[in-house]
């Protein structure tokens, strides 16, 4: 159980607390410190936003990585939405599509170490983030 | 005094003039809202100068919650309440500072009673204006003593302590 990936499908409000709740568990058990456990479940709760504002659903994987002997975590958050049209745009920041909030990427981007953004205009949206411990 | 209603899971009350909202709890977007509309509600009704939101117990803040927090300042003080956020924890700050949200409208507090210092003057204004301490300097070189023709010495500015 300890280091099995947990995927959480994003269909309301309350999955997103729970993805993020969930996060913070996984973030405890790679071991990183409690403040960062926090912080990655902000990132993972943006994350969530985002595929339920602009997709309405979708999912959020979370796993405890492994590399060179380091711990990390990777989220990954996707959505069959009508993709981001320009990642370019989207990764600046106050930009919004959406009711006045930020799509909060850039500070996603900021929390995690490493950020992949994959998109294809009307298909999908694959968002990969990793921090390692 | 009033009667208890259990407001959106978080009891608000008053104290010292102000309004403490304490927040305990990961909040659901729709709980959010509907702190905010109680907050307002209850502002209206009492007239409080001051609101306290009280973050201490809250882990996370994201992007929806800080927004909704600065909102509802804005709304607070359109009807006259200033609102300090108190009790952030560090991780969080960190992590707002990391989304890139502005709270430079709203004031904040380490806590709760540093909130209390800080409205303490908009909840409770002195009833005597301050004396105004920045001329006092000033004059002292322009009112010199005189001492007149006939020896008598005439303080110019007698008059003004007379009023």
């Amino acid at each position: 159980m300890k280091n099995k990936e947990k995927n959480i499908k994003i269909h309301g409000e309350a999955d997103i607390a729970e993805a993020s709740f969930e996060g913070k568990l996984s973030a405890e058990t790679a071991g990183f410190r409690q403040s960062e456990q926090y912080m990655i479940a902000t990132a993972i709760s943006e994350l969530g936003r985002n595929i339920f504002i602009y997709a309405l659903r979708g999912e959020i994987i979370i796993k405890i990585i492994e590399k060179n002997n380091k711990k990390g975590l990777e989220i990954i958050a996707q959505d069959e939405g009508s993709g981001i049209k320009d990642i370019g745009q989207a990764m600046k920041d106050n930009f919004s599509t959406s009711n006045g909030l930020g799509l909060g990427l850039p500070g996603v981007k900021r929390i995690m170490d490493e950020f992949v953004i994959e998109t294809k205009a009307g298909v999908r949206t694959k968002i990969t983030v990793r921090k390692w411990v | 005094m009033e009667e208890e209603i259990e407001l959106s899971r978080v009891a608000m009350h008053i104290s010292r003039g102000c309004l403490i909202v304490p927040i305990q709890i990961e909040l659901y977007d729709e709980i959010i809202l509907r702190i905010q509309k109680d907050i307002l509600e209850r502002v209206k009704d009492t007239g409080v100068k001051g609101v306290i939101i009280d973050v201490s117990g809250v882990e996370i803040i994201d992007s929806f919650f800080a927004q909704a927090i600065c909102d509802t300042a804005r709304m607070t003080y359109m009807l006259g309440a200033t609102t300090v956020l108190a009790g952030l924890k560090p991780e969080v700050a960190a992590s707002l500072v990391d989304l890139d949200i502005d709270f430079r409208d709203i004031q904040t507090a380490m806590d709760i009673e540093a909130g209390f210092q800080r409205l303490e003057p908009l909840v409770r204004p002195k009833e005597e204006p301050e004396e105004i301490e920045e001329s006092e300097g000033e004059f002292d070189e322009d009112q010199e003593v005189q001492i007149g023709e006939d020896g008598e010495i005439e303080e110019e500015d007698n008059y003004k302590d007379e009023e």
